[in-house]
């Protein structure tokens, strides 16, 4: 897994101009293929049959949540490790803490810069495969 | 009511000490009476013995002409008359003695003839007749002529005159003989030249050979040996003796021989001074004189009490009235002040319930808890505002250790905290407020405010708990910390896309753009960016203001800190053509104290603004400067300066010097209170110089150690 490169993300996001901008700038900018849900929910059930490299989730979600998503995405058989970012505007160090606890490896805070997303979310994808 | 209280205390105090006083004045006045009445007695005895002696000097005249007689076997009327003559010149008192012979009928012719021979002419033995006539003497069996008399002049008549012919005489002169004592008369008048004086007549048995006892002795008896005494002569001559010392005694001798008889005999008056009728009468008996019984009253004079009395009761007398007086004005002032002292207290006491009625009805009324327990932790109140607070009624409260007001941890470690504070002295809570938990009667946990005061009455110590329910105060905070975190994720939202697609189209993902197009996005991009910072700085204001921004304290390399500072501003120093240096590199051991990401925000902050003021192709200078115990770090710029004005208020929240410059200047306001408040809690300074067209000098100075406040704060 460690020499596998970053291919494909599994991203969650109920705003859909945030899901064009990001999926914008994975899929055009950094090359990525993407499968991109709507809330939580969606993201659990996509997981399997899309079988990403990474996840990354927003934490306020309607249906499902972030976290309770990445709780779920966990109990998927092969899915114990799977490296997951969450892309939020909630970014209390209190809130930040909770999601590294989580088994969050990055928090990327609200709002980013399109254009270094791909060159971010690879550099946290080495640093999860180190 | 207390006038009336000090008068009667002065009247009583006055009637007291005049009775006192008057009884003092008695009893130094009875002992006086004493001693004077002893030194009356010491006189008069004085007087009464040497009446004594002057009598029996007087009465010795007798004995010594009987010892006469014994002495010799025949006296003479001459040898007689010479002893007699002598005698009578020693003794003023005696005024006549006379030889008074037994003389039986046989030998009466042989006496009536030596007595003519001795030159008595026509002399014989006579008696009184029954008109009272002198006649001669009828025959008897023996005479008691008076047979020789000394002086002889006005006793013609008198010598021998048979005195056996007075019965009562004559009785007697037999009783005399019988005794072989002097003998002396009832009191008579002596006719003399000054007039009547008052004498007494004594005689003596004379016997052939001494006075022998009764026995046997009739047929010896030779004749009397008689004296004429003058009563007041030998009084006067005894008094003479004593009365230099103190003539101021009345004297009265009387005769009390015959019972139910008392006959004056002598009274001396004392020389220009009347007689004081007073208690001080003193009788003496003077008896045995010849048979005689005298009796001597005594009085005092006035010049005698005078001269024998002092002052001291009268001085007893108004030494106690004085000291009465004393006592009255100092129980007075007493008294005075007592009733004063009396209407203090009471005042005091009004006041004191006026003070407790207002007390009780903070207590009772005011909204927050008051609880008070012992040392013990046993609740000894709990107001009405306690007992809302918690859903006890007090008495389910009061006498329970206060613990039962607690939820867990705190419930089970304050038996220990108090015993703590009461063995060490040291306790987080006493004189400072803090939050804490409550625990209702239904079991449900709210928070509260617990300030505890401590008070020690005579050694005991109780503790004073003020609760305020902060729950709505909680739910506020609570809320608005949710508002704001929410308002921040909303505004975030929609920021995310706008920067999100700014970025792209900006970066050529869309599509080729005109300058013109590129020059407006950029503007664009700028103002989100700048928004995006305003949202963050709020945020960080709230966070400050309600106490919640964290902090933890680690050791920062400083090298590495402040490339890290450089680097992140270097994009933003380029934009402006400011170039950034560090002027003097720290050593590579050296590192600084404290929370490494808002060091950062505050550093950042800093140059950021040196940035911003600086002008084209400008440089902002960093320094690095040791201060003792802290180390500085400097952020210089050349431009603008800070305005004198907006100097003192450069670090207040919102603050900006000024909108209008024409270059670009922004910023949200926050950015200098907020680094202030950051380093300010790691126990640092943050200051600047500037001169105004020149630049400015920004430093904050941070200890070399972890403050102790941050440790406290770190989660």
């Amino acid at each position: 897994m460690a020499d596998t490169p970053l291919q494909r993300i599994l991203y969650a996001e109920d705003e859909t101009d945030i899901q064009e901008v990001a999926s914008m700038a994975l899929e055009a900018v950094g090359g990525y293929e993407m499968k991109i849900c709507n809330n939580g929910q969606e993201a659990v059930e996509a997981a399997v049959a899309f079988n990403p490299d990474l996840i990354i989730l927003d934490v306020m979600m309607p249906i499902m949540d972030g976290p309770t998503a990445l709780e779920e995405i966990r109990k998927l058989e092969g899915f114990a490790n799977i490296p997951a970012i969450f892309m939020t505007a909630k970014v209390q160090p209190q809130e930040v803490a909770e999601y590294i606890a989580m088994g969050a490896v990055e928090v990327i805070p609200k709002p980013f810069d399109p254009m270094n997303l791909p060159v971010t979310v690879q550099a946290i994808w080495e640093r999860a495969n180190r | 009511m207390g006038k009336r209280k000090v008068h009667l205390v002065m009247i009583l105090t006055v009637v007291m000490g005049v009775m006192i006083s008057w009884f003092l004045y008695d009893s130094v006045y009875q002992q006086e009476l004493g001693r004077i009445r002893a030194e009356f007695t010491r006189d008069v005895d004085e007087r009464s013995n040497a009446i004594r002696s002057e009598i029996a000097l007087a009465f010795g005249t007798l004995h010594g002409l009987r010892g006469l007689f014994n002495a010799s076997t025949h006296v003479d009327r001459h040898e007689f008359r010479a002893y007699s003559e002598w005698i009578l010149k020693q003794q003023l008192g005696v005024q006549a003695l006379e030889w008074v012979p037994k003389v039986p009928l046989s030998r009466r012719d042989h006496h009536e003839r030596q007595a003519i021979n001795d030159g008595l002419i026509g002399f014989e033995f006579t008696e009184r007749g029954q008109q009272g006539k002198v006649v001669r003497a009828g025959e008897r069996a023996h005479y008691y002529p008076i047979y020789y008399v000394e002086p002889p002049a006005g006793s013609q008549t008198a010598i021998g005159f048979d005195l056996a012919s007075n019965p009562a005489l004559r009785a007697s002169m037999e009783d005399a003989h019988a005794s072989g004592e002097l003998f002396g008369t009832a009191p008579i008048d002596l006719v003399q030249e000054s007039g009547t004086k008052i004498g007494m007549l004594a005689f003596l048995p004379v016997y052939d050979y001494g006075p022998y006892k009764q026995a046997g002795r009739t047929g010896n008896l030779s004749g009397y040996v008689f004296g004429v005494f003058r009563i007041g002569d030998i009084v006067s001559m005894a008094l003479k003796r004593v009365s230099a010392i103190s003539p101021q005694i009345q004297l009265e001798i009387f005769d009390v021989t015959m019972p139910g008889s008392k006959r004056l005999i002598h009274h001396q008056k004392p020389a220009n001074s009347e007689i004081v009728d007073s208690k001080l009468v003193y009788h003496t008996p003077l008896s045995n004189l010849g048979g005689r019984s005298w009796l001597m009253v005594a009085r005092p004079s006035e010049a005698y009490l005078a001269q024998h009395q002092s002052h001291m009761p009268v001085m007893a007398f108004v030494a106690g009235l004085l000291i009465t007086l004393l006592v009255g004005l100092y129980l007075g002032s007493v008294a005075t002040r007592s009733v004063a002292i009396e209407a203090l207290i009471q005042k005091r006491t009004e006041e004191l319930s006026e003070q407790e009625i207002k007390n009780r009805t903070i207590v009772e009324t005011t909204v927050n808890g008051l609880i008070t327990i012992n040392g013990r932790g046993v609740v000894e109140s709990f107001n009405p505002a306690a007992e809302k607070m918690f859903g006890y009624e007090a008495h389910q409260v009061i006498g329970h250790n206060i613990s039962m007001l607690m939820p867990e941890p705190y419930h089970s470690a304050h038996d220990g905290y108090l015993k703590h504070y009461g063995e060490t002295g040291h306790g987080a809570i006493i004189g400072v407020g803090r939050e804490v938990q409550g625990r209702r009667q239904d079991g449900s946990i709210f928070p509260i405010y617990l300030s505890v005061g401590e008070q020690e009455v005579k050694g005991k110590k109780t503790f004073v708990g003020f609760i305020v329910d902060i729950t709505q105060q909680k739910e506020a905070e609570r809320l608005k910390s949710e508002f704001v975190s929410t308002v921040s994720h909303e505004l975030r939202t929609p920021l995310t896309s706008i920067k999100g697609m700014l970025g792209l189209v900006l970066g050529g993902v869309v599509g080729e753009l005109t300058p013109k197009a590129t020059e407006m996005l950029n503007k664009a991009m700028e103002n989100t960016n700048r928004l995006t910072l305003l949202i963050n700085d709020i945020l960080d204001m709230e966070k400050i203001q309600s106490g919640r921004m964290a902090f933890d304290c680690t050791s920062i390399p400083l090298g590495t800190f402040l490339q890290q500072a450089l680097s992140s501003n270097q994009g933003y120093g380029e934009k402006f053509k400011v170039s950034l240096r560090l002027e003097n590199p720290p050593s590579d051991g050296k590192v600084i104290y404290g929370d490494a990401n808002r060091l950062h925000q505050v550093l950042s902050n800093l140059i950021s603004n040196a940035i911003k003021f600086s002008s084209e192709q400008g440089e902002v200078l960093l320094t690095i400067e040791e201060l003792g115990e802290m180390t500085r770090i400097s952020v210089t710029d050349h431009g603008l300066g800070i305005p004198e004005a907006f100097r003192g208020r450069i670090f207040h929240k919102f603050a900006q010097a000024d909108g209008s410059n024409t270059r670009n200047i922004s910023g949200t306001g926050l950015g200098l209170a907020i680094s202030k408040t950051i380093i300010e809690q790691h126990g640092g300074r943050i200051g600047f110089d500037s001169v105004e067209g020149e630049g400015s000098v920004f430093h904050i100075d941070l200890p070399n150690s972890c403050p102790v406040t941050l440790e406290q704060k770190e989660i």
